[in-house]
């Protein structure tokens, strides 16, 4: 029988003991790196190369459509936690209770990229990129696991997620980006190898090193906030004057109510960002559009 | 409109607010207390209010020292907003 995509699915060791699901996901791959060094010599006649396997490495990506966990991953991002990851088969009656296929395999992985994305009339969707450390050991048989977890039905439209920004390091992020169309919100952590000779194996050891992220947020180029709203709005001219300053700005990525969707609910996420990009848009017969993006200037805060 | 909550390890809802809001899922025993740096609650309500309302009370609930993160607001299939709300020490 062939396998279908539902049907393969990474799973996560959850605090009870037992794998879960990477709940919502929509599609996930496993990839297994040899690594190679030529050991073509002279004594070998011809031009080819000989690649020769000298080190291994393994990430798994997964999309997803839930993000009502962003706060808990945010917060073990910062904390350098550790994951450990199972790729394994899931039962057709399910798609989630695990085989433990004869594929199967698990190992030990931290979060290297993530990309939450808050657009527009489109669903909210997060995908991660989960760096291995170690081996990604085949499972041994065992007795399949038993747990079903809940399905989630809920879904976040984009719109309801919205960055706000201050005019500079001081001012309270109280202006939200007018008019805007797409948000994402970028974490990359670089990883280092800490493999030595006394590592077992060919499996790369990596530790997190350097922590960045950035924002980039799409908008429409309007000549007026004509809208009617008692929060006010960042456009095209308000972010010329933060990027022409070159000093970091307060934002918020909050979840927003009320009228025109810019009544600030909870504080998403918050911290110090600096413009580095501004691209103004103006194709023939197509809205204006202008896309900035916002490095950080240190660590980002869970919440507000 | 209501549905039936359910709780990973069979512990009770851990908020009943009159509003309407309700906690639907919890890592713990049904206690909003903090036992690990995972710990957190589903929570729905029928409309924004309801669910700010909860997310506030959740809030006075908590001991010191334990800070209360919303995640981003979704609405589930049967209209409910919902959200996840972590503990961190």
């Amino acid at each position: 029988m062939i396998l279908k995509g539902q049907n393969l699915r990474i799973y996560e060791y959850s605090s009870q003991g037992q794998y879960k699901v990477i709940a919502q996901a929509t599609s996930c791959t496993a990839t297994l790196t040899g690594n190679t060094e030529d050991a073509s010599h002279k004594d070998i006649v011809g031009n080819a190369t000989m690649n020769s396997v000298v080190s291994k490495g393994w990430q798994v990506q997964v999309e997803s459509l839930d993000v009502l966990d962003m706060a808990s991953l945010l917060t073990q991002i910062k904390s350098r936690s550790k994951f450990q990851i199972e790729f394994d088969e899931a039962s057709t009656t399910d798609n989630q209770t695990e085989l433990k296929a004869a594929f199967a395999r698990r190992g030990d992985a931290y979060i290297s990229d993530i990309t939450f994305a808050f657009n527009n009339r489109e669903n909210s969707t997060k995908s991660i990129t989960f760096m291995g450390t170690g081996a990604l050991s085949k499972v041994p048989s065992q007795t399949p696991g038993t747990q079903v977890i809940p399905v989630s039905t809920s879904l976040t439209k984009g719109q309801f997620v919205r960055l706000f920004l201050g005019n500079d390091a001081s001012a309270t992020p109280s202006k939200v980006i007018g008019s805007a169309v797409q948000l994402q919100f970028h974490i990359s952590v670089t990883m280092e190898s800490a493999t030595t000779k006394d590592t077992e194996g060919d499996w790369i050891i990596n530790e997190p090193m350097k922590l960045s992220y950035d924002i980039t947020s799409n908008a429409l180029v309007r000549g007026d906030d004509n809208i009617t709203s008692g929060v006010e709005a960042q456009d095209l001219a308000g972010i010329e004057d933060i990027f022409e300053a070159s000093t970091p700005v307060k934002f918020e990525i909050a979840n927003v109510s009320g009228a025109n969707q810019r009544t600030k609910g909870s504080v998403l996420v918050s911290g110090l960002v600096t413009i580095t990009q501004l691209t103004i848009n103006a194709a023939n017969r197509q809205n204006a559009t202008y896309d900035t993006t916002l490095t950080n200037y240190g660590d980002y805060t869970v919440g507000a | 409109m209501s549905k039936k909550n359910d709780t990973v390890d069979g512990g009770a809802p851990a908020i009943e607010n009159e509003g309407g809001a309700q906690a639907a899922e919890s890592v713990n025993s049904g206690s909003p207390a903090v036992k690990d740096e995972k710990s957190y609650q589903i929570i729905t309500a029928n409309s924004r209010e309801e669910l700010d309302k909860a997310i506030n009370d959740l809030k006075a609930q908590q001991p010191e020292g334990v800070s209360l993160i919303a995640g981003p607001i979704a609405k589930d299939a049967f209209g409910q907003y919902v959200t996840r709300i972590d503990f961190v020490k």
